[in-house]
């Protein structure tokens, strides 16, 4: 996907563990790591909002777009 | 009280029934037109039941795949996996194996035994056939829409 989440590097920054933003988020830790490495479909307006309040920082400082290189012609 | 847990039990049943009556259907099949009664009904007659095996076996086949397939996939369901890429899969089995069951008997209705009723159930296949790949269509969409859901966080 062309979005990448950026998480892991704000939790780095603001020395906070995944167990922690969790539980301050309300999301479980295994919903924490399906966004962290990338795998989430979505991600509602919600748990973005608690994200950014937790680690006090903006959507953009989280999630980014950086575009895939189209695939060479055969 | 009956519920749905019940209710696939009982599709379970029925469809490891059905494998066992497949397989038991086939297994006695040659010693069908001997036991035949003499009665003048075509459905007893050694002459045609004998001409009529290898169409029955052909379709022994398929529909012990479909049963299978049926009955992995009832498992899967009581196990509370759905809407997952297995049973999509296993749908996709089970038309081709309808379509198989079509082709066979439309074969045998052409070259073998011209019979109205190898006709309507030709045709039957073929329906079921059409109607299950919608279901794996539907099944497909909605397991897209779970997965979705599931990753939203």
């Amino acid at each position: 996907m062309d979005i990448v989440v950026n998480l892991d590097v704000m939790m780095a920054k603001r020395k906070i563990s995944s167990g922690d933003l969790a539980a301050r988020i309300g999301i479980t830790p295994v919903n924490l790591s399906v966004l962290k490495t990338g795998r989430a479909k979505a991600i509602r307006f919600s748990t973005l909002e608690a994200i950014c309040r937790e680690l006090d920082c903006q959507p953009g400082d989280i999630l980014e777009y950086t575009p895939e290189e189209p695939a060479e012609p055969p | 009280m009956w519920n749905n847990r019940k209710s696939i039990l009982l599709s379970i049943v029925c469809t490891g029934a059905a494998i066992l009556l497949v397989v038991l259907f086939a297994a006695l099949m040659p010693l069908f037109p001997r036991l035949a009664p003499a009665d003048g009904s075509i459905l007893f007659d050694p002459a045609y039941l004998k001409k009529a095996m290898p169409t029955f076996y052909a379709c022994c086949l398929p529909a012990l795949v479909a049963l299978l397939c049926l009955l992995r996939m009832l498992i899967d369901i009581r196990r509370g996996n759905v809407f997952v890429k297995a049973n999509v899969s296993r749908l996709r089995v089970i038309s081709w194996c309808f379509f198989a069951l079509f082709v066979i008997l439309i074969l045998t209705a052409v070259f073998r035994i011209t019979s109205p009723a190898i006709i309507l159930v030709a045709i039957a296949s073929g329906f079921f056939f059409l109607l299950i790949r919608v279901v794996k269509n539907v099944i497909d969409a909605a397991r897209e829409l779970r997965e979705e859901h599931d990753f939203t966080i």
